[in-house]
């Protein structure tokens, strides 16, 4: 049986999928984040790396590993709380 | 646990929901939504579950990013884009002074060589001409050389006076230069070719009638053929062997410039006197008469105009001589002299025609 965080975070997700919430979120945080400017910053990066690992041993994994965490840091604050503000507001909505 | 009792519930509520999901989907569904409902009363469990789906839409982001950098560099547009390094630090733009943006100087530099020749530090584009005329090949190399050559002597002849090997080989080299250009200028008239003093030209010839000595005249008057023309009143200063004049009449010349007798138009009457005024002189003469019997003969026969007369033709007087021309010639002479008071040289002659 799944954990109950996850069982929830499941449902949530479930729930943003079927209301067209999550695109329309993702979308959103995609615009904002071009932007902004965090989309080339993290493209510069990727390319470092792949500059350093050389061109042909670069796998996606391997890029995904080593941008997340930077990606992570690089996003503005504006960014994440107008995310986590459109999240509440969506889930507060839904438990209505 | 709680599952067949909420079946009607969701039916109520989330008809769609069951649509969807079928009987047991529906039911899980159904399940979620209280857990939902309950768990997000509290605060921190709507921050949670906020975050965590922030999260989840941020690993998506950079997924996207990962994926169009990873694209790029696999299909290469990364790298033509952007390029390799190397080449973006050939072409970078430099900013030194004196340079200019590509880092090069303003004047080019030529490319400097040294003749192995003549060990001179060369332009390259004047390289190849120069070692055509250092070593002595290509079609102008020697034209030059030996026109410096010339210039060289002329100056070394210029500047000694008198003797010396050298000065022998460079007159003998000049000779030659002459001797070639004539040769090839065909168009250079004969008497250019008479080495140091030449009279040939009619200003010297006045002057050398009016001023000079007779040894000067005698010089001039074996150059020249000097019968004064009648239009003109000047000599002829074409060579000896001019066609338009006669020995006769050159001697005439000779005869009237060296011994002031007054007519020229008959032969006759100066070969009497040149008969009678050379009686003195005959045993000389006769020396000389053969010698220029000779001279006669050369001037008759011979084609080539370099030898030099060493008497003058005006010395010559009836003579002994065996070709044909000037026999005739000897002949009116004995004719003639036969009249005349000294018979004894117009008698040998007449016995040597005879």
């Amino acid at each position: 049986m799944a954990d109950r965080s996850t069982q929830m975070k499941n449902s949530i997700n479930q729930k943003l999928v079927e209301t067209g919430e999550k695109e329309r979120l993702k979308d959103m945080l995609r615009q904002r984040l071009t932007e902004c400017g965090w989309r080339d910053e993290l493209k510069e990066h990727a390319k470092d790396i792949v500059r350093e690992r050389g061109l042909q041993q670069v796998t996606v994994d391997d890029l995904v590993k080593e941008i997340t965490p930077q990606g992570r840091d690089l996003v503005p604050d504006t960014v994440k709380r107008e995310l986590l503000a459109e999240i509440k507001n969506f889930l507060a909505a839904q438990s209505l | 646990m709680t599952k067949p009792s909420h079946r009607e519930q969701v039916s109520n509520t989330g008809s769609w929901m069951v649509q969807a999901g079928g009987g047991g989907g529906g039911g899980r569904v159904g399940v979620d939504n209280n857990l939902l409902l309950s768990s997000l009363a509290s605060p921190e469990a709507l921050e949670a579950a906020a975050q965590s789906v922030s999260q989840e839409l941020l690993d998506d982001a950079i997924l996207n990013v990962v994926f169009e950098v990873h694209q790029s560099v696999k299909t290469g547009l990364m790298m033509l884009e952007v390029g390799s390094v190397e080449e973006e630090q050939k072409f970078l733009q430099v900013n030194a002074e004196g340079l200019d943006v590509f880092g090069q100087a303003p004047i080019k530099k030529q490319h400097e060589c040294i003749c192995p020749n003549c060990s001179r530090n060369l332009a390259a584009s004047r390289f190849a001409p120069h070692l055509e005329k250092c070593m002595g090949m290509g079609r102008n190399s020697s034209r030059i050389a030996s026109r410096r050559i010339q210039n060289s002597t002329k100056e070394n002849s210029n500047s000694h006076h008198g003797g010396s090997d050298d000065d022998d080989d460079d007159d003998w080299m000049i000779d030659r230069k002459r001797k070639r250009r004539d040769k090839n200028s065909p168009r250079r008239s004969k008497n250019a070719k008479v080495k140091g003093d030449s009279v040939s030209s009619t200003g010297n010839v006045e002057t050398t009638l009016a001023t000079g000595t007779t040894e000067e005249k005698r010089a001039m008057l074996k150059q020249i053929c000097g019968v004064v023309s009648e239009h003109t009143r000047k000599m002829c200063t074409r060579s000896i062997r001019c066609p338009q004049h006669t020995s006769e009449q050159r001697r005439a010349v000779r005869d009237q410039v060296f011994n002031g007798s007054g007519s020229e138009t008959t032969t006759t009457t100066t070969r009497a006197a040149d008969s009678t005024s050379r009686g003195l002189g005959d045993t000389a003469e006769d020396i000389h008469v053969d010698i220029d019997g000779l001279d006669d003969g050369q001037l008759a026969s011979s084609w080539d105009n370099d030898h030099s007369n060493t008497t003058s033709p005006a010395d010559s007087t009836s003579t002994n001589n065996s070709t044909s021309s000037l026999a005739k010639r000897n002949g009116s002479k004995t004719k003639k002299k036969s009249s005349k008071s000294s018979k004894s040289s117009s008698s040998s002659h007449g016995s040597l025609l005879d």
